[in-house]
This record gives structure tokens, C-alpha cells and sequence, in this order.
């Protein structure tokens, strides 16, 4: 070993300079006071780069970050579902709300004008009409639920999307609905077909328990759809 | 009778897709963090450089989902993520741009028992070596940061990068010398050091 050997291994890190090279080295610096200062630099060096600090991710770095990646991931969405919407619209949809009296004889819901009244904390099954003029596949559903309301068994979920097809004629969607009192809002139900979507907005409030009265005559009402 | 379209709320799939993607990319997280910041030398640029790696990644869920070791394929896909686009978009100095000040450093260290003299020098070394870590050209400082500071082997990092193996030595050599010259120049202008007890320090 001599210096200029020396000092090209100086870059070289330690693990990759074999053992009898590292022991040359040693017996150099014994009797070398330069390279003695090169070397002890070198292994100060290492030492410090190894020990160099790095913040932690804290947990709410770490939400925020994944938050943010699906916020931008739904804006995305959100943004290719609203690049070329043609104005001409294929689906022919009408929206009503019927009563799906094969579960429930007496429904949780009833129609106060043109608002859907909800019973609260209370799971109802609100059914959904659309009425299609043909077969439509690969639809996409969105449906969107007020604050205060959500899926049954979702706690926090008020946005729903998926995939599906309509037939000819009426098509009935149950939605599994849980409401708090006082609720108060849209639910919005978009369907979109390639380029052509088209958006159902319902007023929805969730109310107390209605009197088994009231429940009783707007079910029978809404069964022979009959209004007094 | 209307037909009942298929409603299967417990399958939402971008509810289930986001509970997916969370629990798969959480242990590595930390990972990602610090070697982005290693990488950039600053809390909110490794934020978003990660946050803009998850984003890719989450939207490509054919890509993560059959993953058997993801740690590689993370850390090269944030290398190249830095190289090839994110560094392009950010043209401040790195050493001008370190706003974590060095007290948050070192609260976020776990520093156990450390002798508090002991440790002020380390400071005072460490200071010296943020400030020439940054001034290296972002290649030699991603290869130092990989291998001297978050560990990785050679080979490892021949794997990681997709480079011959005598490549990322030569780099690493590079990188080496470079850090150890603007170093010297910085911390000591004269090149001299002085020793005390077992170890060398600059003056």
C-alpha cells in the first residue's frame, strides 16, 4: 500500500474493498499521518451519511396524503366523465319513485309534494324508476346522497358508482338508505351511456318517526296510487 | 313488474379499490417519505413527489395489485419519478429550499441516550453535511442517499436502477469524491483537521 494507491480508495466504499486491501490500508496509516487524516475523514464521512436524520411521516401526513391521492383520482374521474358530453341524449329516462310493496307493505318513505320524506335512524329501502326506451348497456350509475344520509351498513358512504344495464321499460333501483333527523338535501341520482349521461336531483328531508296513521294511509295511497 | 337493476353496495368499487390501496401502500410509506425527502431535501416537495407517485400507482391498479416485492419496484419508480419529471418542474437550489429547520430534525430523531457535547458536534457535522449533500447534481445525491444513507447494497441498487453493476460503483465513486471534495471545501476551506479523543473533526 502507498498513498496514491491510498487515495483513489478513499471514494470507494468500505464494504466493497476486500479484507487484505483494508489491512494494507491499516499497517499504511499506522506510519502515515496524511493518510491516517484521509481515512479517519473517509469513516467519518460514512458515518455521518449513515446517521443522516430524516423526518418521520407523521399519521396525518400520511392521511393527507392519501386523501389528497384519491380527491385528485376522483377529480380525474370526474373530469373525463364531463370532457365530450354530446348535447344529444340517447336515453330516454323518466324518474319516479315507486313503492316497492313486495318488501314493504308500509313504507319508512312517503312523497310530500315533490320531497321525499325519510323516517330517521331508521334503514328504508327507497326504490328508484327509471324508465328506458331500449336496452342500454354498460350504463354508469352515480349516485350521489345529501350529508346527514348514507348507504345502510356504509357508515360515511354518500357517493356510489358502478356499472350496469337497463331494459326496455321500467327498471327499479332499491337503495338501502339510513337518514339523521333533520337531514335536509338532494340526492342525485346521473346515469351516463358513453358520452350521454343524464342527472335526476330528488329533494330528501328524514323526519321522526311518522304516526302509524299517517305511515298506514300514504302506503295505501302510494300502493293503488291513489291520492286523496 | 320493472327489472331490478344490480345494486351491491358492499362492493362499491372505489370504496373497496381506496381500503385496498391504503392497506397496500401503508408500510411503505414511511419509505417512500423519507427517501423523497432524502431525494429533495424538503417536507412538502417529498409529500407531493410521493403524493404524485401514489396517484400513478392508484390509477393503475392492474400495476400494484400483482406486486409480490414492492419496496424495489417502489423506490425505482420514485427515482425515476424525481429523475425523469418531477425534478424538471422544480428549479429552486436545493439548498435554498431546506425549510425544516434543523430543531425539527432532530426532534423527529429517536436520539436515545446520546451524550449531549457528543451531540452538538454531530450537529455541527451534520449542518456541514446537509450543506454539501445539497449542493451535489441530483444523480449523485439520489445514489448517496440510496446507498450510504438509506442502506441499499450495490446490487441492490444495480437491480433498483436497472444499471450494470460497474456503472453504479463508478457513479457512487463519483458521488463519493464529489460530496467528500465540496465537503472539504465548505466545512474546512483549509483541509485541516484537528483530532479529538477517537474521532476526527472539521474545523
Amino acid at each position: 500500500m502507498n498513498c496514491e494507491l491510498l487515495k483513489k480508495l478513499l471514494d470507494v466504499p468500505a464494504t466493497e474493498i476486500p479484507d487484505a486491501t483494508l489491512a494494507d490500508i491499516h499497517i499504511h496509516i499506522e506510519s502515515c499521518h496524511a493518510c491516517n487524516q484521509a481515512w479517519r475523514m473517509k469513516q467519518l464521512l460514512s458515518a455521518a451519511l449513515k446517521a443522516s436524520p430524516a423526518p418521520m411521516l407523521s399519521e396525518a401526513a400520511a392521511h393527507r396524503i392519501l386523501a389528497q391521492v384519491f380527491a385528485a383520482d376522483t377529480q380525474r374521474r370526474r373530469n373525463v366523465m364531463s370532457v365530450g358530453i354530446a348535447a344529444v341524449l340517447v336515453l330516454g329516462l323518466a324518474l319516479g319513485f315507486t313503492l316497492n310493496h313486495f318488501m314493504v307493505p308500509v313504507p319508512d318513505y312517503v312523497m310530500r309534494g315533490d320531497k321525499l320524506i325519510l323516517q330517521s335512524e331508521r334503514p328504508t329501502t327507497v326504490g328508484v324508476a327509471f324508465d328506458a326506451g331500449s336496452t342500454l348497456k354498460d350504463v354508469h350509475f352515480t349516485i350521489e346522497l345529501p350529508a346527514g344520509i348514507q348507504v345502510a351498513g356504509q357508515p360515511g358512504v354518500r357517493h356510489l358508482t358502478w356499472v350496469g344495464e337497463l331494459h326496455k321499460g321500467k327498471n327499479l333501483l332499491k337503495l338501502p338508505l339510513v337518514a339523521h333527523a333533520g337531514t335536509d338535501g338532494l340526492l342525485t341520482a346521473k346515469l351516463s351511456q358513453g358520452t350521454d349521461h343524464q342527472t335526476f336531483n330528488v329533494s330528501i328531508r328524514a323526519e321522526a318517526p311518522l304516526p302509524m296513521g299517517s305511515r298506514l294511509w300514504h302506503g295505501l295511497a302510494q300502493a293503488f296510487d291513489w291520492r286523496s | 313488474m320493472p327489472s331490478i337493476i344490480p345494486f351491491h353496495p358492499k362492493r362499491h368499487p372505489q370504496v373497496q379499490r381506496q381500503a385496498e390501496f391504503t392497506a397496500w401502500v401503508k408500510p411503505h410509506l414511511d419509505m417512500l417519505y423519507r427517501t423523497a425527502w432524502r431525494f429533495t431535501g424538503h417536507a412538502q416537495d417529498a409529500e407531493d413527489l410521493v403524493q404524485e407517485l401514489l396517484l400513478r400507482l392508484y390509477q393503475k391498479p392492474a400495476t400494484w395489485i400483482k406486486l409480490d416485492n414492492p419496496t424495489t419496484w417502489l423506490m425505482r419508480a420514485l427515482h425515476n419519478l424525481f429523475v425523469d419529471h418531477w425534478r424538471r418542474t422544480r428549479h429552486a437550489p436545493l439548498n435554498r429550499r431546506h425549510n425544516l429547520s434543523w430543531d425539527d430534525l432532530i426532534n423527529s430523531m429517536d436520539l436515545g441516550g446520546a451524550d449531549p457535547e457528543r451531540l452538538a458536534h454531530s450537529e455541527l457535522l451534520q449542518r456541514q453535511i446537509q450543506t454539501a449533500l445539497a449542493s451535489l447534481p441530483h444523480e449523485q445525491r439520489t445514489i448517496l442517499a440510496l446507498h450510504d444513507m438509506e442502506g441499499h447494497t450495490v446490487s441492490e441498487l444495480s437491480v433498483l436502477l436497472k444499471l450494470p453493476l460497474g456503472t453504479v460503483k463508478s457513479r457512487l465513486f463519483r458521488a463519493r469524491r464529489h460530496l467528500r471534495e465540496i465537503f472539504l471545501a465548505n466545512g474546512n476551506p483549509g483541509g485541516e483537521f484537528y483530532v479529538l479523543g477517537d474521532e476526527v473533526k472539521a474545523t
